[in-house]
């Protein structure tokens, strides 16, 4: 039989884990420094024992759209999204353990597994492309410099380290300036676009005595499904600890 | 004597039969009735497995005899990679079919990779479950009744450059311009990763069931391996020059398969998944069928044992002359059972006549009707089945023959003298 799961909308929350760092070779931009350190202001800071902040979904589709909110927990490689609104869908959680993801919602005795097939509808795709995790996932070449947005940026081909990744092949841009990711172009095995994600970064996050730009929004469109859109706001990031066993998938469903 | 015996007894039982006709007419028409009923409801069936094989095998390109790995069936869906052929065992499967395709017990081996995933046009998307398949080996498995099996735009075999066919359901559903309206399908590959296509949509087909018509994609092979990053595929389907080889088939590529250490397993088009609509339909039109047969064997046994109990009652007296004569009285019960198999035999005659008419009248009216989960309105059609109503007509006069049998027994072995007194 088959199972379908409506995935609400959310997984663009969890953000990559790999280390900050910033480093040039002499001939150039170092690419996985350019990597990590893009990442960072997604969400992948090293941050100690954990962050959170509140994620606010709106997809558009046509003239019909819908919203939902979200809070968000990351600690390491896991994170934890939980839905706030709509009411009806209150108490939705979605766990991230790595690349697995499951789902639970209140009366489901056990949590269940998100299939990849299942990643590739709306909102569990675009949750795919916000937890990206470029450092960890990627080797990158940088291949040229663009403007995007108005920002001078590098372009970087990103190519997938192991084949289980979701996109074999990823265009980024990364700001010259602040090292941001501005925009992803997520290719199809034949490098063709599938998907783009602009991101903008008016968030601050601090993490001890650092203070640097943390993503605000990210904007997610279909390459042939133009009248699609959908736009995450990160609200109030911040660090915050959080247990271990939070993201334990055997407590998803206490 | 006793073949003597038995002429006379036939004799009178014909005698009998012809002089009391007016009495035996209700017997009669019950069981023209129930022969009538039965041929017909029979041949309906038989027209409709007609349909439903051709309809499956032919249209629907399954062919007689479909090979895939074992435990396809039951996990496919949730584990579609695990239960794939790989290419050494494509290379068996092709090494095995080769004698049988060189002196033309195989017609056609058509591969078939499964796939499902998101189909979109720009302005709405839907799921789909589709097939990647060899559009020739596809044309031949459809044979000329199908070959043209677009109901909108054209077959993906007139196709020029890379292209796909859409169930009608989701032509509907994206109100497609057809031929050449592009869309693009995604799917997770074999490594799990995201992959996307823009292929333009060749024709719209109609695969009977409205709900394969909602979710159907059906691209050439190679196209839906490079979507699915893949050379694996899901199954074979073979068409056999002669249907009835499938058993032996099937036992040789067991045999064949398990010599190699291979898990493979070769199923009958009927007894698979992809048939199981049909099969179920059939299933209960069969049980229909029997307990139909049951109720028209119970009246009409009961009808032939009312008018013969009431026959014999009113021959008791001719009985005991019969009997006075020499007669014994299992002659007597011969006799009645005799007249009784004639009615039988008559009735048959005469219900062969008017199913066959009433068929080939209904046939050719060009009635349809809808049914349940069919997307298209089916044909009332009757086959002309002799199969049946010689079993019919064999059926029906031993029902008649038994039933005169059992009523006329105690009536034929009272004393003489009490037959002769008794008053009706």
């Amino acid at each position: 039989m088959r199972r379908t799961i409506v995935i609400p909308t959310c997984l663009g929350l969890l953000l990559s884990i790999a280390s900050a760092g910033r480093g040039l070779t002499p001939a150039g931009p170092d690419p996985a420094a350019l990597l990590r350190a893009s990442d960072r202001a997604r969400g992948a800071a090293a941050a100690s024992a954990g962050m959170s902040w509140s994620l606010n979904v709106v997809t558009k589709d046509g003239d019909e759209s819908s919203e939902a909110a979200y809070t968000v927990k990351v600690r390491g490689d896991d994170a934890l999204a939980e839905v706030v609104s709509p009411a009806r869908q209150r108490g939705e959680k979605i766990l991230f353990n790595d690349r697995t993801l499951w789902f639970s919602k209140p009366g489901l005795r056990k949590p269940v597994s998100i299939s990849p097939r299942q990643k590739l509808m709306g909102d569990a795709a675009n949750g795919d492309i916000a937890s990206t995790r470029y450092a960890r996932d990627y080797d990158g070449e940088v291949v040229g410099e663009e403007t995007v947005n108005g920002v001078p940026s590098w372009r970087l081909e990103l190519k997938a380290r192991a084949r289980n990744v979701t996109y074999d092949r990823i265009r980024y841009w990364i700001s010259k300036r602040d090292r941001l990711g501005v925009r992803a172009e997520f290719l199809t095995l034949a490098g063709e676009a599938f998907k783009t994600a602009d991101i903008s970064y008016d968030n601050a996050m601090r993490i001890g005595a650092e203070t640097f730009p943390f993503v605000s929004a990210m904007v997610i469109r279909d390459s042939l499904n133009t009248r699609r859109e959908t736009v995450l706001r990160y609200q109030t990031p911040r660090e915050e600890p959080h247990a271990a066993s939070l993201f334990n998938v055997n407590n998803l469903a206490r | 004597m006793a073949r003597a015996r038995g002429i006379v007894i036939a004799h009178l039982a014909l005698r009998n039969v012809l002089r009391n006709w007016r009495h035996s007419l209700a017997t009669v028409v019950a069981i023209v009735a129930g022969f009538v009923a039965v041929a017909m409801f029979d041949g309906y069936l038989q027209d409709l497995r007609g349909q439903t094989s051709e309809s499956a095998i032919h249209r629907g390109m399954l062919g007689h005899v479909i090979i895939e790995k074992q435990g396809a069936r039951a996990h496919h869906f949730e584990e579609p990679w695990d239960y794939s052929l790989t290419v050494p065992e494509q290379r068996f499967v092709e090494r095995f079919l080769l004698p049988w395709k060189s002196d033309g017990r195989e017609r056609a081996a058509l591969r078939v990779l499964l796939m499902s995933g998101l189909i979109s046009n720009g302005r709405s998307s839907a799921l789909f479950l589709g097939i990647g398949y060899d559009v020739q080996e596809g044309l031949a498995i459809r044979g000329e009744n199908w070959a043209w099996d677009a109901i909108d735009g054209k077959p993906l075999h007139l196709a020029t450059g890379p292209a796909m066919m859409i169930g009608k359901g989701l032509a509907g559903r994206f109100e497609a311009r057809l031929p050449g309206e592009l869309f693009q399908l995604s799917v997770t590959t074999e490594k799990a990763q995201v992959n996307a296509v823009n292929l333009a949509a060749a024709g719209a087909v109609d695969l009977m069931t409205r709900e394969v018509n909602d979710t159907y994609v059906a691209l050439p092979l190679q196209a839906a391996q490079d979507l699915l990053d893949t050379q694996q595929i899901s199954r074979i389907c073979v068409l056999l020059a002669d249907p009835a080889a499938a058993p032996r088939f099937i036992r040789e590529f067991t045999a064949a398969a398990a010599g190699e250490g291979l898990l493979l397993t070769a199923t009958p088009w009927l007894d698979h998944p992809a048939a199981a609509t049909a099969k179920g339909g059939l299933e209960i039109l069969g049980v229909f069928r029997n307990l139909f047969l049951l109720v028209v064997v119970v009246v009409a046994g009961m009808s032939v044992a009312n008018t013969a109990m009431k026959s014999v009652n009113e021959r008791v007296r001719e009985i005991g002359t019969l009997r006075s004569y020499g007669f014994r009285a299992r002659d007597i019960q011969l006799l009645f059972s005799l007249e009784g198999l004639l009615l039988g035999l008559l009735a048959c005659g005469v219900g062969i006549a008017i199913a066959a008419g009433a068929g080939a009248l209904i046939s050719s009216l060009g009635i349809t009707y809808e049914a349940g989960v069919l997307s298209t309105p089916i044909p009332l059609r009757i086959a002309m089945a002799p199969g049946t109503w010689a079993a019919s007509a064999a059926g029906m006069s031993l029902i008649t023959f038994a039933a005169a049998w059992v009523v006329s027994g105690k009536r034929s072995r009272l004393v003489i003298a009490e037959s002769l007194r008794y008053v009706a």
